[in-house]
């Protein structure tokens, strides 16, 4: 398990040499080649991580994130979207752990509490759990209270906050806007 | 900030039914990501591009939220990281 902001880190540093498990190990290395050498992955890649422990719904879902973000990346890139202050990111993370992808106008959303993130925790167990530890504003406890979620959601929105700070480039893409 | 480096998707995404909402995070101090704008500009389509990220990023998975949320920092990180 991944509890500390350290081992985000370590991880965007280089997944290869970070203090985490080698079945993480082996999921980054399956998204690092599709999302570098995509038309080399042959089966005995996947094969590779279902023998690590991944089966086939936890490959899809890193895949597809993996694709959805090299999307974003190139929308980013080529309009030109430039990087914003760091309290910008906070924001943006704290939204997207509270609200999600899916943005209500100011109005509606005015005077009630914020929804929680559609989260379904299945019963299954966790393979990979990053859980990074947050300052007290971001903590858990303080989620929890303002915002009246369960812990478990408050958990769950407490790791998307962590994560989505830290990285300028994918927060930056994370920062995102519909009408409801 | 700068603006974009398409200047009249900005404008326009100003101009349209989001521009209030811009205009009072500035008032409020709060920096307006730009792809804010890109989503703006159209709004049909990315009103499914959004529903299609927030089901990914937090629908049900074998994956934590947390989980996939890294993953994607992994994909969008393409410098060095500034720590």
């Amino acid at each position: 398990m991944l509890k500390d902001p350290g081992k985000v880190r370590a991880v965007l540093k280089d997944y290869r040499t970070a203090p985490i498990s080698e079945a993480e190990r082996s999921l980054f290395a399956f998204v690092d080649k599709v999302n570098h050498q995509s038309n080399q992955i042959r089966r005995e890649d996947i094969e590779e991580a279902r023998a690590a422990g991944w089966d086939d719904e936890a490959l899809y879902d890193a895949m597809t994130v993996c694709a959805l973000f090299n999307f974003y990346n190139r929308w980013v890139d080529a309009s030109g979207v430039h990087n914003l202050p760091a309290i910008g990111y906070e924001m943006s993370g704290h939204r997207l752990a509270t609200e999600g992808y899916v943005r209500a106008a100011p109005e509606q959303t005015a005077g009630k509490n914020c929804t929680a993130p559609q989260v379904n925790p299945r019963g299954r167990t966790e393979v990979v759990n990053l859980t990074p530890r947050m300052g007290t504003e971001l903590s858990k406890e303080n989620l929890e209270r303002q915002l009246g979620l369960g812990s478990a959601t408050a958990a769950a929105a407490g790791e998307a906050i962590a994560v989505s700070i830290f990285l300028t480039p994918a927060a930056m893409a994370r920062s995102l806007a519909s009408p409801a | 900030m700068e603006p974009i480096f398409l200047k009249d998707i900005e404008q326009k995404a100003k101009a349209g039914p989001k521009g209030p909402e811009f205009e009072a995070m500035e008032a409020q101090g709060v920096p307006v990501p730009q792809i804010l704008y890109v989503f703006a500009f159209r709004p049909r389509m990315t009103d499914h591009l959004s529903r299609f990220t927030q089901e990914l990023m937090r629908g049900t998975s074998p994956l934590s939220p947390g989980a996939r949320e890294l993953i994607a920092a992994f994909t969008s990180n393409r410098k060095q990281p500034p720590f």
